[in-house]
């Protein structure tokens, strides 16, 4: 039922969407990870054929990811920069709509704790990758935005089409990507605790569909898992290599694996680590710490303490089951499982969907926290009050601070377009399509040089990890 | 009582949400009527882009024609506290980004021979081996790269 309240957090919401909006659209197409799949989909024949292309890869099932590539290329009718920064900005506004709309806001303090969840979903550096990393397609804010329409579903009344839903949502988001598995985790979580929108019946189709994806990755198709050697990733406070990785950990990588699995949590609910660098302890020690490293991390321990305090009184009480116990349950069960999945390498893109609903769960912490303050001591409340206004003022810096990355990541990104590789511009059609986003790049975006900057911008807030 | 402190905690907790979204909605509203409020859009000559490491501004502006070897005023505070006229590759060099160089090149900057061995030398003597080793690319045919230490430096100090 909408009332004054939630009207007022929609609008909240879509000043925030239209503002990040223009800064998202204006930002070039990233030449990395981005030429080779555009100039590929150019080469397939149609989006079938690339599905099939892309359904047996080593140590990945990702089908339907560059399956939609391709559905864009055909559909952008040479209009790269529309159709591609287009689909990224739609995805953006979608996710932040599904988001206030998890949130069920009905009253003033709703809509309170919904302004604050809102920066905390739009400052996090979780988030900021989904924005800020310029692919053909962001996956990674494409499953966030399908995990929080999960969540909705289970929110919803009970219906034969919210089960349909489900089971189509959860296909399209493990064959986009492997973190696409965490629809499965969001559903059964909010069954388990209570949500009810989607019925055992819906969550068991989705569980046999689980299952069947299990079935074809390593039993049908043997794709496998990806090896320790597949990419960079970060240890303690330093980038390894992936020849570093297989000297450092080839006969035992389980001890990173559980790295990886314990900095993944930690990065969501304390900032620190990222990508597994513990950056900011780094700085600290090296006497060059700056307020964009404090920032982050004070805030999220702030708000994390929040979280855990709400959950604490909840168990202490043993009180009745309500929404705010629900949603920092389905937060829970959503973090161990992308933390679990993110034990391969760990990156701040693939805990984005632990990240947004790590926002949730802020919202109902703050909503359970605040309504029980009356009951409380006024010295514990001073205290819960202080934490609660230097988080919110924290998150509020934080969100801001997604404009510097995605104007920092524009000029790093039109730079990149200066003498982009041509090894896969193999034909004449393949060479317009890449001059076709150079100019695009290089005549009509112009972007910001950081010189143009003020200075105390750079030490506030931060770049793309 | 009950529900003055909820009121005063929910203002706690959106204040600083709200005035950030004050804010952009007021940026929003201003950059209907004026685009540049939000986006601001800096003019820059070839030599201020190569000045801000702008290479893709510098590699527009070339594409687009500008010769590379025109001297140009560089606002105040890029370069130096004052306005100062430089050529593009002038303004690489002092901030010692050896790509640009070779971008300049690239698209036709040239030095005069006397120039070249000055730079060359002092990029040496300095340590600045990238920026040597870019300003080789522009080496005259009959150059004679034959340091004595006492070259005056180019570019000049600012």
């Amino acid at each position: 039922m909408f009332n004054r309240y939630t009207i007022g957090a929609y609008v909240l919401a879509s000043i925030f969407i239209i503002s990040f909006a223009g800064d998202l659209y204006r930002m070039p197409i990233q030449v990395g990870d981005s030429m080779e799949e555009i100039l590929g989909a150019e080469q397939t024949p149609s989006v079938t054929a690339m599905f099939v292309q892309n359904l047996v890869q080593v140590a990945y099932l990702r089908p339907l990811r560059r399956a939609q590539i391709k559905a864009v290329f055909d559909l952008s009718g040479g209009r790269y920069h529309l159709a591609y920064r287009g689909v990224h900005v739609v995805l953006f506004a979608i996710t932040v709509w599904l988001f206030v709309r998890a949130l069920k806001v009905a009253g003033p303090l709703d809509f309170a704790a919904g302004a604050f969840a809102l920066t905390v979903l739009l400052g996090s550096h979780t988030f900021s990758p989904a924005m800020g990393a310029a692919y053909p397609i962001n996956h990674f804010l494409q499953i966030t935005c399908y995990a929080l329409a999960a969540l909705n579903l289970a929110q919803a009344r009970p219906g034969w089409t919210r089960d349909l839903f489900a089971c189509v949502l959860f296909v399209a988001a493990a064959l986009t990507l492997e973190s696409g598995l965490l629809v499965w985790v969001v559903l059964a979580a909010a069954w388990v605790i209570g949500f009810r929108g989607v019925s055992s019946r819906g969550v068991a189709a989705v569980t046999v569909l689980l299952a069947g994806y299990m079935l074809l990755r390593f039993a049908v198709l043997d794709v496998g898992a990806p090896a320790l050697t597949e990419r960079a990733s970060g240890f303690l406070f330093e980038m390894l290599e992936s020849d570093e990785l297989q000297a450092r950990f080839g006969s035992t990588p389980f001890g990173f694996y559980a790295y990886n699995v314990v900095s993944s949590a930690a990065s969501v609910l304390f900032a620190e680590p990222r990508a597994g660098v513990f950056v900011a302890t780094r700085a600290l020690l090296e006497d060059t710490l700056l307020p964009r490293e404090v920032v982050p991390v004070v805030t999220s321990t702030l708000t994390t303490s929040l979280i855990a305090a709400a959950a604490w009184l909840w168990l202490r009480r043993r009180a009745p089951v309500d929404d705010n116990a629900r949603l920092i349950a389905v937060f829970a069960a959503v973090l161990a499982a992308n933390s679990v999945i993110s034990y391969g390498y760990t990156k701040s893109d693939i805990v984005g969907v632990a990240g947004a609903f790590y926002a949730v769960a802020a919202f109902a912490a703050l909503r359970a926290l605040v309504a029980a303050a009356p009951a409380r001591r006024p010295a514990v409340n001073a205290v819960c009050g202080l934490m609660i206004a230097i988080a919110a003022a924290g998150w509020a810096i934080r969100t801001a601070g997604l404009h510097y990355l995605l104007v920092d990541q524009a000029f790093k990104q039109r730079l990149d377009w200066v003498s982009p590789p041509l090894k896969d511009a193999t034909t004449p059609a393949r060479l317009a399509i890449v001059q076709a986003l150079r100019a695009d790049a290089l005549e009509r975006r112009p972007a910001i040089a950081p010189a143009f900057r003020p200075g105390w911008v750079d030490r506030w807030f931060e770049s793309l990890y | 009582m009950t529900n003055r402190i909820p009121t005063r905690w929910c203002a706690v907790v959106a204040v600083p949400a709200l005035l950030l979204a004050g804010l952009e909605a007021a940026f929003l509203a201003g950059s209907v009527i004026a685009p540049q409020l939000r986006w601001p859009r800096y003019t820059m000559n070839l030599a201020e882009a190569a000045a801000v490491r702008d290479t893709a501004e510098v590699v527009r502006q070339l594409e687009a024609g500008a010769d590379p070897n025109q001297r140009r005023t560089v606002r105040a505070g890029l370069l130096a506290d004052e306005p100062i006229a430089v050529t593009p590759l002038e303004a690489a060099v002092v901030i010692r980004r050896s790509e640009l160089v070779r971008v300049l090149h690239q698209h036709g900057a040239r030095l005069e021979p006397d120039t070249w061995r000055r730079g060359i030398c002092g990029a040496e003597r300095e340590g600045l081996d990238e920026i040597a080793a870019a300003l080789a690319l522009f080496a005259p045919p009959d150059a004679q790269r034959s340091c004595t230490g006492d070259e005056e430096p180019w570019p000049p100090p600012l």
